[in-house]
């Protein structure tokens, strides 16, 4: 394996080794333990190269060059407001961070949240209620499976803790807000959210990843879900971070039986946006939907990396990823889909779909199935190409002027799954924020190849 | 002047001839059919008049109300009233298609300097429409014809150009994929818009559309050219002989 290890030093130095003593819950040995396996295998493998199978169309070098510090210690940041454009899902509960601080000023009070519902920061649980958190933390991240996942456990601060018991329906949905910016220093900062849902319990969740403009910042979050028979979360991600900004991102699902994940993820790019997602289907009936949708322009680089495992029979899983490629950006898309042996009468379905702009991006796409089981349902597609020359003939034959044919047809193509989307806020929240994506790349649309 | 004047219209497909010198002139009020047997360049002329790239014209000139309909773009001979109705129309997932219509509708009255259409005057207008051809008026919140049958892919097209109202239209194969009601409902779609400021080009296969939509004069086309023109009792010697009369005249 090749990797950039001298340089882990360099990138998170003595800064974070100072601040590693004053992490919430590090004098509970249990979690100090996670912490420290966590950061063995960050400084033990180093940053994974391009030898690393997983990491083969996304390179870290850029991320190793730079030094960051605990974006927290910046105090030449000032945030008082989310940035121009956030989007703001309505009627939710808004938990903001800011270089992955908990801003208590820029959130909805946790206070009377409704009953059968634990919401707060973190930071909070693991000092004061760590318990809460023993069979669920690194339960489903678990940091041997990926650098991700590592880097985020080893440093990991804040964040949410969500716990909806059982037979409760959360009447509200939650927005997660996390806002990157650097002063002098780059940043980087691990924002951990924890879902814990109990039979039959449903939440909504958005998270929201965004940023400002400057030096560039990492932004390193990781999601850990467990949902309980019969539960249903809807968990929808939006990463639009700052042009310079690093993203390196993993969510972590597992659903048992009976129970429905929704996910949706809208990456609308970076320098270099990584989100990965890993779903097991651990028993009997549990089902997921993997959907996604990425417009990426100039030199923005997006990578989606996933992994669905139905690991018990009669599990159903339905994956859909769109992107909308201009400039000379890159996307990765690689989606695995494996059938474990006890996964008989299994139904799983893949489809990623690329459209380019022009002749400057590059898609590199791996879809993988692996079927251990013989009696199963599974298919997955990939295409990559330019507009179909014969939709837009057809607009024009009815008048329609031909940058607005383009223009009509890119978003077509991709509110065609964001319709998929079953919550309607965060639906018409998701088309509007690719609808104003598409404004700004409207030279370029219009252009053609 | 007539409104529609094809001469010697010569068109190739990858270096390969199709049409080998087409004459027509269509008038205003007329419903001219042009039969054919497969692949003589029906759809060929259906694409060259309406626009589309990759058919390239080597002599021959097309005259639409006056003006070279060949040097115009495909949207721009639809804005000035030049309408398609597709063999096999398209569908356009993730437009919806009260949009679609919309935008089309809009850049037609654009150009002829009216304001954009008021919303809800839009919903009435699809709303009457929609009823007149059968079709359920939700099917303007679907996506763009996307999980539409055969049938209702068609009666979409002529509600297309029900709203579009063009001064010639173009109706390639129409009939094709519909069973005998739709059939019906289609044609008398069609002939609602029959009027004497309007030509229609309607091209088929077989005489059964043109029991329902009656032309004015029929052409057969064989081999890129048209072989014999006649009223439509021409429609019925074809249906009861077949083209094997005229493919023997075109090849001696």
């Amino acid at each position: 394996m090749t990797t950039v290890k001298s340089s882990l030093e360099t990138t998170f130095g003595s800064a974070y080794a100072n601040a590693l003593g004053a992490l919430p819950g590090a004098n509970e040995s249990w979690v100090d333990s996670i912490r420290q396996t966590s950061r063995a295998i960050v400084e033990s493998g180093g940053f994974p190269g391009p030898k690393t199978e997983a990491w083969k169309y996304t390179s870290l070098r850029e991320i190793a060059k730079t030094s960051f510090i605990p974006a927290s210690e910046a105090d030449d940041v000032d945030v008082s407001a989310a940035p121009v454009g956030s989007p703001v899902l309505e009627g939710a509960l808004q938990v903001v961070f800011v270089n992955g601080v908990y801003r208590q000023d820029l959130s909805t009070s946790f206070e009377g949240v409704q009953s059968g519902v634990t919401l707060g920061p973190l930071a909070d649980v693991l000092k004061n209620n760590p318990e809460h958190l023993k069979d669920v933390l690194a339960s489903a991240a678990i940091p041997g499976e990926s650098f991700v996942a590592a880097l985020n456990t080893g440093f990991m601060e804040q964040g949410i803790y969500l716990h909806v018991e059982a037979d409760v329906e959360m009447s509200r949905p939650i927005q997660v807000v996390s806002i990157g910016a650097s002063g002098a220093k780059p940043g980087a900062f691990h924002p951990r959210l924890q879902f814990v849902l109990d039979q039959n319990a449903k939440a909504t969740v958005l998270e929201t990843h965004v940023g400002l403009p400057g030096q560039p910042y990492l932004s390193n979050p990781v999601t850990e879900a467990i949902l309980g028979p019969g539960s249903t979360l809807k968990h929808y991600t939006l990463v639009c971070e700052d042009s310079d900004a690093y993203h390196l991102g993993r969510s972590a699902v597992c659903v048992s039986e009976g129970a429905q994940y929704e996910s949706f993820l809208l990456s609308l790019g970076g320098k270099l946006a990584r989100r990965e997602v890993q779903v097991r289907l651990e028993a009997v009936g549990a089902s997921a939907i993997v959907d996604g949708a990425y417009g990426l322009s100039g030199s923005d680089h997006s990578d989606i990396s996933s992994e669905i495992l139905h690991l018990a029979p009669e599990t159903i899983s339905k994956q859909t990823v769109k992107g909308v490629l201009g400039g000379k950006s890159k996307g990765v898309f690689q989606g695995r889909v494996h059938v474990a042996r006890e996964g008989q009468r299994s139904d799983g379905r893949q489809l990623h779909k690329a459209m380019l702009l022009n002749r400057g991006p590059e898609v590199d796409c791996k879809p993988e199935l692996e079927i251990y089981a013989d009696d199963v349902q599974c298919a997955h597609g990939a295409t990559t190409g330019e507009m179909d020359s014969e939709h837009i003939f057809y607009l024009l034959s009815r008048g329609i002027d031909e940058q607005t044919a383009r223009a009509m047809l890119v978003e077509g193509f991709l509110d065609d799954v964001i319709f998929d989307i079953s919550d309607d806020a965060v639906r018409t929240l998701v088309l509007d924020m690719v609808k104003r994506w598409l404004v700004r790349q409207s030279a370029l649309i219009a252009e053609g190849v | 002047m007539s409104l529609i004047e094809i001469k010697d219209l010569h068109v190739s497909v990858d270096d390969k001839e199709i049409l080998k010198g087409i004459d027509l002139t269509m008038n205003g009020g007329e419903v001219h059919a042009i039969m054919g047997p497969n692949g003589t360049g029906k759809s060929t002329l259906s694409y060259v008049l309406a626009g589309r790239k990759g058919y390239e014209v080597t002599k021959g000139s097309v005259s639409f109300d006056g003006k070279d309909l060949l040097e115009m773009e495909a949207d721009e001979r639809a804005r000035a009233g030049v309408f398609l109705a597709f063999q096999y129309p398209l569908e356009i997932p993730g437009v919806a298609t009260s949009t679609f219509l919309k935008t089309a509708l809009n850049a037609k009255r654009r150009e002829s300097g009216l304001d954009e259409i008021d919303a809800m005057e839009f919903l009435n207008l699809i709303k009457a429409k929609t009823k007149e051809l059968e079709m359920p008026y939700e099917m303007i919140k679907r996506q763009l014809n996307v999980g539409f049958s055969g049938g209702e892919k068609k009666r979409a097209e002529v509600l297309q150009m029900s709203l579009l109202e063009p001064k010639f239209a173009i109706l390639d194969e129409t009939d094709s994929g519909l069973d005998i009601d739709a059939l019906k409902i289609v044609s008398n779609g069609v002939n609602a818009l029959r009027d004497p400021e309007r030509a229609f080009l309607v091209i088929t296969h077989y005489q059964r559309l043109l029991k329902y939509i009656v032309p004015d004069f029929v052409h057969v086309i064989v081999d890129g050219k048209i072989v014999e023109s006649g009223d439509q009792s021409l429609a019925e010697v074809l249906e009861a002989e077949g083209y094997a009369r005229f493919e023997k005249r075109a090849a001696a």
